[in-house]
């Protein structure tokens, strides 16, 4: 057995997160020898949930898993549910699921960006010691939230958890005024989310260089949020049906959540990065000239840099917001007739972290026979400890507090939920 | 002669439907059904503070985890003496009442006077509706805030 020095590093129990997780690294003679990110939140089992359920509850139920994306997981499922079913939702109520997901983007992004994230960048604990140094760049934030929730209100019902969604549309098709009053507060949102992003840009930004495998949603007419086939930067082109195909998912025994990679095990990375780097040219015209300003072209390779893509996004959902609510003519029918057969449908849109894919075999009595739901957390794993792999290597001689902040700021670069990949952070480092 | 309306605003933070949880939204309905100025509000926290005014009282009722029997009322100056974080967190997934009066406080975003009662309580199952000695409490909370107020 060799007497080279090891060192052990560890987080135990990671900060600024959605969830329960830990990172554990051993060092030995100056190499990573092994590396966990540790995702120990229990196991929520809702796949298994919605076995024998009617497929017009998996919505509603898969909405659980999160409680700040849940329209990603209502319209994933009821995508899936369409698909299967044969039905489309278009038009009007098309536009009305766009405005509701650009409600959650804006609410999401805000949350993490300036709350979670920003703090990093300026040496600051949290957002209560940012708020003491910045208050204008917190209040505008929380603006920006305020205005998100108030999009799922008005639409969904609620802020938290919408009611108001079903498969084939919405229960009640919001009246015209109410959705053309938000055009008011939108105008004043993109301002707010212009001055915030332009503030972060002034922030150092780590060096790191990644060669991502990018994978998102891509639309031909629009910017994809909650429609289109599934690319990569890489070539991939396939529809949303052909996910399994090409990913899988893994149980690994450092993790609750399952692992995620393209079938050739390759790791790779969902969320704004993938997105912007795959779909810069579909960016709505005031966020593209917003990343031109800020210096941000595909690729971007430095996840340090998310935080901009964040932005960027923020700035691109109060656009469209903006754009679908001034438009907006209520609908004749708040949701498209839904007749349930026996079928395999799947459905994916872009959570504010990724990718998230669903899909349900139905019986012929419309229960939920099987399901499997896939959150962008666990596709972004692999990538994640990649990261890691590549900022301890360059930053060894770090002190472990120091380090283990660097691995922590590493991680929240990718916006972990470790809450919905349960379906995270503790960290160790040892260096011997 | 009347006594001149409380220029305050209550608000009754929790969810209807998720048993004890709804205590506060429980209180929010009694109050404005006599006629003070109440809202319930579902309780993530980044919200809640962009929603109290700053120019008039306010008093926050919530249901709260705490090593208390049930039922057990607590009132907190929460300006001079914040409420315990940890008994009103919301979720892993949002940030609770704790949150929203500790940046308030940062961003010097409080109300002029933030009263909150909190309720011990430990039955949030959905559909529940709220338990014996969590209902006895929404009616005397309801009782307390009516003097606080003078009503």
């Amino acid at each position: 057995m060799s007497d080279a020095p090891t060192r052990t590093i560890r987080v135990d129990a990671l900060t600024r997160v959605e969830g329960e997780g830990a990172l554990s690294v051993r060092v030995r003679d100056g190499q990573i020898t092994e590396l966990e990110f540790r995702i120990f939140e229990p196991p929520r089992f809702f796949e298994a949930l919605l076995r024998g359920r009617m497929y017009d509850e998996a919505p509603d139920i898969a909405a659980r898993i999160c409680g700040i994306c849940p329209v990603a997981y209502i319209l994933s499922a009821s995508q899936a549910m369409e698909d299967a079913f044969g039905a489309r939702v278009e038009g009007a109520l098309r536009d009305l699921r766009r405005l509701l997901y650009c409600g959650e983007w804006i609410e999401s992004h805000v949350l993490h960006a300036a709350m979670l994230h920003a703090p990093d960048f300026l040496g600051l604990p949290d957002a209560f010691a940012l708020a003491k140094r910045h208050p204008d760049l917190v209040t505008r934030a929380l603006q920006l939230k305020k205005l998100g929730n108030r999009i799922l209100e008005v639409i969904g019902g609620r802020a938290i958890h919408p009611v108001n969604t079903r498969v084939g549309g919405f229960y009640k098709a919001p009246a015209t005024e109410a959705i053309r009053a938000l055009a008011e507060p939108l105008l004043r949102g993109l301002d707010q989310a212009l001055a915030l992003a332009r503030a972060f840009a002034a922030f150092d930004f780590p060096d790191h260089r990644a060669d991502y495998l990018c994978v998102s949603l891509r639309h031909p007419d629009e910017y994809a949020i909650h429609e289109g086939r599934i690319v990569s930067n890489r070539g991939l082109d396939i529809a949303v049906s052909e996910f399994s195909d090409h990913f899988r998912e893994d149980q690994v025994p450092h993790s609750t959540a399952l692992w995620g990679a393209a079938r050739g095990g390759q790791a790779y990375l969902v969320g704004p990065i993938a997105r912007f780097n795959n779909n810069f040219a579909r960016l709505t015209p005031i966020a593209r000239q917003l990343a031109l300003d800020l210096g941000l072209k595909p690729p971007i390779t430095n996840p340090f840099r998310s935080i901009l893509a964040r932005m960027v996004e923020t700035v691109l959902a109060c656009e469209e917001a903006l754009r679908l609510a001034q438009a907006y003519e209520r609908p004749a029918l708040p949701a498209v007739p839904i007749t349930p057969r026996a079928g395999t449908g799947h459905g994916a849109t872009e959570a504010p972290r990724g990718l998230c894919y669903h899909t349900y075999e139905i019986g012929a009595d419309g229960r939920i026979l099987s399901a499997r739901i896939v959150p962008p957390t666990s596709q972004n794993q692999g990538r994640i400890e990649d990261d890691l792999r590549h900022v301890i290597g360059r930053n060894l001689e770090l002190p472990d507090a120091a380090l283990a902040l660097l691995c922590e700021r590493a991680i929240r670069n990718h916006d972990p939920c470790i809450s919905c990949a349960t379906h995270f952070l503790r960290f160790a480092i040892d260096r011997g | 002669m009347s006594t001149p309306a409380w220029p305050g605003l209550v608000i009754g933070v929790g969810h209807p439907e998720r048993g004890d949880d709804g205590v506060g939204p429980a209180v929010a309905a009694a109050l404005a059904r006599r006629g003070v100025a109440a809202i319930a509000h579902p309780g993530d926290g980044a919200d809640l503070l962009m929603r109290w005014p700053l120019d008039r009282p306010v008093i926050i009722v919530d249901a709260m985890r705490a090593p208390l029997p049930d039922g057990e009322i607590r009132r907190f100056d929460a300006l001079a003496d914040p409420p315990p974080a940890e008994a009103f967190a919301l979720s892993s997934h949002a940030l609770g009442l704790g949150w929203a009066i500790a940046m308030g406080r940062a961003l010097g975003r409080l109300p002029p006077r933030l009263v909150v009662f909190g309720i011990a309580a430990r039955r949030f199952g959905p559909g529940s509706g709220l338990s014996p000695p969590v209902a006895r409490a929404r009616d005397e909370v309801t009782r307390r805030v009516l003097a606080e107020v003078g009503r």
